[in-house]
């Protein structure tokens, strides 16, 4: 999918751990490779989130979780993208964090097509966000 | 969707066709032209605010402090967050809208993150048409935050109907700063960060410069506020309304709707016609041939600049 202007990325941080380092390099890492970034800050609510990437429009969401709620928190974000009319079949998700490997398929299979463990190399994330939008 | 759909969509207020129509825009995109077109008779109600001021005074604080004063207030506000592109990159961390986060979910409230990139129009016209669109599709205030360096910050400030110029007590440098220019485009300064030392100073700083510009029509309100507290906000706002009552005053209001008019046409007509213009220079054989005797010193740059000029008209 080409887009006529710059990558719009959200960077969010759901759950209740209050680590952002990893979120804030990550963000700052895709500013450097030309994307254009919103971070929202720690704790945020599924609905915090769906709202911001309706108000925003972004083309990416990343989100970062260390809390192992992910399996409980991620199809609630889902819901919520879509209870706001955001196809996500056109905006391409992404997660970090500590995601165990039995929950990397379920993970994926709700729509999180990039998976980045911790000790990611940031380059991989750009490059999995630069072959999508090209 | 076909576009009058969608453009109908927008002036009922649904939040989604509207975010997707600003990206239109951001793009400067056809199907965004033809949406402002079909929106923009439904526009000239909303209070369109700027605030302005270095990085780091914090204008997004105050931002946030405000829109929570205007939800006590019923009103719908909406937030066009303009945050620099990276010059080496273009890429940008957008970080204004972190600091008003918890409002998000509020109805009464919409925050849209802009990069300054540098499109075919310049930041100031992309800032319009995005105003235009909220205030179509009934925003009661729109509230545009900008650094305030440049160029594009004052076309910014003359585009919004009221600007409020935010300082700190201790920056010296910044109200000095205040002395060129800044008195011209504001029409409320708001010391922010008093709870620090100095504050009393810098205001009576800023009321010097006031009282001494004669030649204004409106005499600028100046006041303390501390946003990290939310304190001295209400008196913000009332002075905001003040300016916004005296703006729209019967004959005030026409004067001003076509100085405002005046000034968004002509920052259009200035980026078109440099874009025009810089492609028929790019793609002209003189222009490369009078570039090239700049180069080795035979002609100089002004002289350079002239005949490219006159090639043209
Ligand atoms: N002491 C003090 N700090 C403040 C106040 N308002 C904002 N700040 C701090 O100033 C810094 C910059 O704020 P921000 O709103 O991002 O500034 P901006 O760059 O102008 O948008 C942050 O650390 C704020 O917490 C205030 O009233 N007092
Ligand atoms: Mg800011």
């Amino acid at each position: 999918m080409k887009l006529n202007q710059a990558v719009k990325v959200l960077i969010a941080k759901p759950g209740l751990d209050g680590h952002d380092r990893g979120a804030k390099v990550v963000a700052r890492s895709l500013r450097d490779a030309g994307m254009e970034v919103i971070y929202t800050g720690i704790r945020q609510t599924p609905k915090m989130i769906a709202e911001t990437a309706l108000q925003e429009d972004v083309n990416v969401v990343g989100l970062s979780i260390l809390s192992g709620a992910h399996l409980e928190i991620f199809p609630k974000i889902i819901k919520e993208m879509e209870d706001r009319d955001i196809n996500i079949n056109e905006v391409l998700l992404f997660c970090g964090g500590i995601i165990p490997d039995e929950d990397v398929e379920r993970v994926k299979k709700m729509g999180f097509h990039g998976v980045f463990g911790p000790g990611s190399d940031t380059r991989d994330i750009i490059k999995f966000i630069n072959d999508f939008f090209s | 969707m076909n576009i009058s759909e969608w453009s109908q969509n927008i002036l009922n207020g649904n939040k989604r066709s509207l975010s997707r129509a600003i990206t239109e825009i951001e793009s400067e995109t056809e199907t965004g032209k033809k949406i402002l077109s079909n929106i923009y008779s439904s526009t000239g109600r909303a209070q369109i605010i700027g605030f302005t001021g270095s990085a780091g005074v914090g204008k997004s604080t105050l931002v946030r402090a405000v829109i929570k004063e205007q939800i006590l207030r019923k009103k719908k506000t909406a937030v066009i967050a303009i945050d620099p592109s990276s010059p080496f990159s273009q890429g940008a961390i957008l970080g204004d809208r972190i600091r008003m986060q918890d409002l998000t979910n509020n109805e009464l409230v919409f925050i849209r993150s802009m990069a300054s990139r540098k499109g075919l129009g310049g930041l100031a016209s992309s800032s319009v048409n995005v105003m235009n669109l909220f205030d179509a599709a009934g925003f009661d205030v729109v509230i545009i935050e900008t650094v305030g360096a440049g160029q594009d910050e004052v076309d910014i400030a003359n585009i919004a109907q009221t600007t409020i110029i935010v300082a700190n007590p201790s920056a010296g440098d910044e109200i000095q700063s205040m002395k060129s220019g800044l008195m011209e485009i504001g029409q409320i300064f708001a010391v922010n960060k008093s709870d620090l030392p100095g504050s009393d100073a810098a205001l009576a700083y800023i009321n010097a410069l006031i009282s001494l510009a004669t030649n204004l029509e409106w005499t600028p309100i100046s006041l303390k506020v501390i946003a990290r507290r939310e304190q001295g906000i209400k008196e913000l706002v009332d002075a905001i309304d003040m300016h916004q009552s005296y703006l729209r005053e019967e004959t005030n209001w026409l004067i001003h709707r076509k100085e405002m008019a005046k000034n968004q046409v002509r920052s259009l007509i200035k980026s078109m016609s440099y874009n025009n213009l810089l492609k028929i220079i790019e793609n002209n054989e003189i222009t490369d041939k009078v570039i090239t005797e700049v180069a080795s010193g035979v002609t100089d740059p002004i002289t350079a600049a002239e005949i490219i000029m006159g090639e043209i008209s």
